[in-house]
């Protein structure tokens, strides 16, 4: 130590400032039990304020939207069409000659054909009444039949069996849940909602289940002796506890931004010479990770990805009372992950996962997070997806 | 009871003026020193000053307290890097101790508590890494960068006291 620095200790070490007036009474009345040392801390809910916005909007996400459907907008199986009448006219100007007239057939023969297998239902007829027959085949032959003088000298066309595959036939026409009143539930492909339930982190047992820190003296700490000798506080850092919600995003067709809102618990137990007791540690974490399935079978996907993760602490608790938590961190993430799809809506996954936090101050409490910086842990649950996505998660 | 702290709590309430910033705090602090002190008073042995065992329990708690306040530090570059000459004896007992102690408070909460614990509580880097979750190396540093402002704040004061 420095001859300024023992000077300063010189001068400290046998000061003893003014009390405040009063002092004295009050801190009897402590004794007797009147009032408190410290005031009750606000409430740092305010903290969790963003997490339930990000919740509800996720919630949000999940409600499913109203999609117009392939076969709504194909009309495949929609009732036929009426008689457009001016399919007619057509016919009938273009119908002066044989050939045009029996080319005309082909033509109207292929539409028929086209028809029967396409939406759009284009009628046409030689004959407005033979259009309004209720008779299938008997319209069908009215389409080839001439109605005027000019299409009196044609040979009528030869048939075109078309009538099976006519539009006209009811039989043809399939009536489909839409039809029937009942709505199908589809939802947007851009989003696929994971809900994980359950357990996100570690159960595993090769992960390190607690550390055990190195003693270090904190709380009821006493000294025993003016020898230096004293007592100190040994720390039982567990494995935290993890549950929490993802939403997967699609921006291509193997590759998925996940985020979500994840809650985590850490616990750790306090001894000392005085006795024993625990903190627990509630946090609130937001990922946000890139995926890319590369591979993908029947009931298995197998996917990796990298991101990050913020932390928050939103509550601490140590001996029953409120103690402050740590400020947010920030942590690099690497994962992978495997999913066994029971059905198309329901798999269970299995996620490795190895997260560096290399942003925040955790000096305040020792937690399992604060002593391992470097953590692996392992993310199994039951994920559902939602939607009608490409990719194959 | 009445007569410990009639005896000790201006010593007390003076070290927890050098660990914590505001004289409110310092006060509550001596108040749950001497609290915890009446609740623990059949583990004290009887070796050693009573002053001392008062002494480490206020240290504790102003450490468990820094520590649940997120050490709120403020990172001064500009006394880290600054060069000033090292005050000497006659230069230090040439400020007051009131003086003296506004200066200790006036540094970041780390490095306040690495001085106090160090210069003037005499613990050893080791025994502050231990206590406040740093490295011996890490304590040396804070050390090194209390020692600067703590110049600094010092030799500024003496020329302004010239004038």
């Amino acid at each position: 130590m420095n001859e300024w620095e023992e000077a300063i200790k010189e001068k400290m070490t046998g000061y003893k400032s003014t009390l405040p007036e009063g002092d004295r009474d009050e801190f009897l009345a402590l004794l007797g039990g009147v009032g408190k040392v410290r005031p009750g801390r606000k409430s740092t809910l305010l903290w969790a304020l963003p997490a339930t916005i990000a919740a509800v909007l996720a919630v949000f996400l999940i409600l499913p939207k109203k999609d117009v459907t392939e076969e709504a907008l194909s009309g495949r199986n929609l009732p036929p069409a009426e008689v457009i009448e001016e399919d007619v006219d057509i016919i009938d100007s273009s119908g002066s000659d044989i050939a045009n007239w029996q080319e005309e057939e082909e033509i109207t023969a292929k539409t028929y054909l086209a028809a029967a297998a396409q939406p759009t239902i284009i009628v046409t007829t030689g004959s407005i009444d033979a259009a309004n027959s209720d008779e299938p085949e008997a319209r069908t032959e009215e389409c080839i039949a001439p109605d005027n003088e000019e299409n009196a000298s044609r040979e009528p066309a030869e048939e075109v069996s078309v009538a099976e595959i006519s539009p006209f036939d009811p039989a043809a026409y399939k009536p489909t849940p839409a039809d029937s009143g009942q709505k199908k539930l589809k939802i947007g492909p851009v989003v696929g909602i994971a809900a994980g339930s359950g357990l996100i982190a570690a159960v595993i047992p090769f992960v390190k289940g607690s550390a055990r820190v190195a003693s270090s003296p904190d709380y009821d700490y006493l000294y025993e002796s003016d020898s230096g000798n004293s007592t100190q506080a040994a720390y039982n850092c567990h494995f935290p506890i993890r549950v929490g919600l993802s939403a997967g995003v699609s921006v291509a067709e193997r590759l998925r931004v996940t985020t979500g809102l994840g809650y985590s618990l850490y616990r750790t137990d306090i001894s000392n010479s005085v006795g024993n007791t625990s903190q627990y540690a509630h946090y609130l974490e937001i990922p946000l990770r890139l995926d890319w399935v590369f591979l993908s079978g029947k009931r298995f996907d197998v996917y990796i990805g990298t991101g990050l993760k913020g932390e928050y602490c939103i509550a601490a608790m140590q001996s029953g009372g409120a103690i402050r938590g740590d400020k947010p961190s920030l942590s690099l993430l690497a994962s992978g992950g495997v999913q066994y799809n029971f059905t198309r809506r329901i798999g269970l996954y299995i996620e490795p996962e190895l997260s560096y936090m290399f942003f925040g101050d955790r000096h305040g409490l020792q937690t399992y997070r604060s002593n391992n910086p470097l953590m692996f842990s392992v993310a199994t649950g039951i994920r559902i997806n939602l939607g009608n996505h490409t990719c194959p998660l | 009871m009445g007569e410990l702290y009639t005896r000790y709590a201006a010593m007390i309430y003076t070290l927890c003026r050098r660990y914590v910033r505001d004289d409110e705090e310092a006060r509550d602090l001596m108040h749950e020193t001497f609290l915890a002190a009446f609740d623990k008073i059949e583990t004290y042995s009887g070796k050693g000053a009573l002053s001392g065992w008062l002494a480490r329990i206020a240290v504790n708690r102003a450490i468990n307290y820094l520590k649940r306040a997120h050490w709120k530090i403020i990172s001064l570059g500009e006394w880290a890097v600054n060069e000033v000459a090292e005050p000497t004896r006659e230069d230090v007992n040439a400020v007051s101790q009131e003086k003296l102690l506004e200066f200790i408070s006036q540094l970041p909460d780390l490095r306040r508590t690495v001085f106090n614990l160090y210069c003037i509580d005499g613990y050893s880097h080791r025994e502050i890494g231990q206590m406040l979750g740093i490295s011996e190396k890490g304590s040396a540093g804070v050390l090194s960068k209390a020692r600067r402002q703590l110049q600094e704040l010092i030799k500024r004061y003496l020329k302004e006291k010239e004038q």
